[in-house]
């Protein structure tokens, strides 16, 4: 900390508005404000916001989160000079990722940012660092966003890890950007299992008619499989999204698949789960290709010829309308 | 347990005397600040631009300077 920084820290639980008066003969430039908005008592539901007034008393700048509080619920509140690499050690640096990091429920996001030639990729939100297994490229021209894309063939991501992620909402929300033209049988966009037994959670693929499937495990290593029938292999970017939602998510009851092409709904499908929810143990998670533990080498089989960009995975089930402006948000 | 949540801080936001810093609860549609809302737990990080001798003069109101990490 340079020996000008200061940190002013106000100890008392107040009504909002909360103000800080820059003193006189002072000037200084703010880093960082932190906060817990308590909205227990809340008469409505409301957007925690800092506010720059002038002397005079106007508002000047004025910047409220991009995630509603509902009343009743609370907030801890971080205002970041976002691109100061010191505010965090995984800043946000676009609108893109800044609602991919505000959406509730991120569990693992694979920006795919990495220089071309890196061995590994790096997870923004839980620290879960990919490996580059085979013929992956790194550095390709973005598809959402302002970063860079993976190219297979080839596949990148983790193997036989155990916790990876927090999944005992036995929920999920995976989205990922694709660029195509294969036209293979099977082309894997995500495959998560690993080489333990009942270990299988999700497995993520794209048809040679260019259909996005889906199938899920249940607790028993049961697979349950649905699909879309929205082409998406004709060589533009698309912002592809699976959710998983169920009225009661331990037994699988009312467990439906929904497939989202570019924010709108290709297909919802009832799942039957056989009464045993969402797998959620022994999860490895890959990219671009299928990997039946040892059956499959180091390199797996069924690879995606085409280009990724931003996985996220999340334990919620995403609505419509966040995967409408996550859409949105990637396209700006 | 408290939702995380971030949002935008603009570099160089330059504040001299007279100028307030406040947090707010407001209204998504209306932009009406909403009422009940409780704020605690403040924490402002800043740069001191002013000489660095005089830093305590930064303490206002119920605002205390706290040791910051090194």
């Amino acid at each position: 900390m340079a020996s000008s920084d200061v940190v002013l820290s106000a100890p008392d639980v107040v009504s909002v508005p909360m103000d800080y008066d820059v003193p006189p003969a002072q000037e200084i430039v703010p880093k960082c404000v932190t906060a817990t908005i308590d909205g227990t008592g809340a008469a409505g539901a409301f957007l925690p916001t800092l506010e720059l007034l002038s002397p005079a008393g106007q508002v000047i700048f004025r910047s409220p989160t991009s995630t509603v509080v509902v009343a009743g619920a609370s907030a801890d509140v971080s205002w970041f000079q976002l691109s100061n690499p010191q505010a965090s050690s995984t800043p946000p640096t676009t609108p893109y990722e800044t609602l991919i990091f505000n959406t509730p429920g991120l569990q693992l996001y694979w920006k795919l940012d990495d220089a071309a030639g890196s061995p590994t990729i790096a997870d923004s939100k839980g620290g879960n660092t990919g490996t580059i297994y085979d013929t992956v490229s790194l550095g390709q021209p973005p598809l959402a966003d302002v970063t860079s894309g993976l190219f297979g063939a080839g596949m990148a991501g983790l193997k036989n890890v155990d916790a990876l992620v927090d999944q005992t909402t036995r929920l999920m929300t995976v989205i990922v950007w694709l660029k195509t033209t294969a036209v293979a049988a099977l082309n894997y966009l995500a495959w998560a299992d690993t080489s333990s037994a009942n270990g299988r959670w999700f497995q993520w693929f794209m048809t040679g008619a260019g259909h996005i499937g889906m199938t899920v495990f249940n607790g028993g290593a049961v697979g349950v499989g649905m699909g879309g029938s929205v082409v998406v292999n004709d060589g533009l970017k698309h912002m592809i999204a699976f959710t998983y939602g169920a009225t009661n998510p331990v037994t699988g009851a009312g467990a439906v698949g929904s497939v989202y092409v570019d924010g709108v709904l290709d297909t919802a499908t009832p799942l039957a789960m056989g009464g045993s929810g969402l797998a959620f143990t022994n999860h490895g998670i890959l990219l671009g290709a299928q990997w039946r533990n040892a059956a499959d080498g180091n390199s797996g089989i069924n690879k995606l010829a085409g280009t990724l960009d931003e996985f996220a995975l999340f334990n919620t089930t995403l609505t419509a309308a966040q995967l409408v402006a996550i859409n949105a948000a990637g396209r700006i | 347990m408290p939702q995380p949540l971030i949002a935008d801080l603009p570099q160089l936001l330059d504040l001299d005397s007279g100028y307030t810093l406040r947090i707010t609860a407001l209204d998504a549609a209306t932009g009406n600040q909403v009422a009940g809302v409780q704020v605690s737990k403040v924490i402002i990080m800043a740069a001191n631009l002013g000489d660095p001798g005089t830093a305590g003069d930064l303490e206002h109101g119920d605002w205390v300077l706290v040791p910051g990490p090194e």
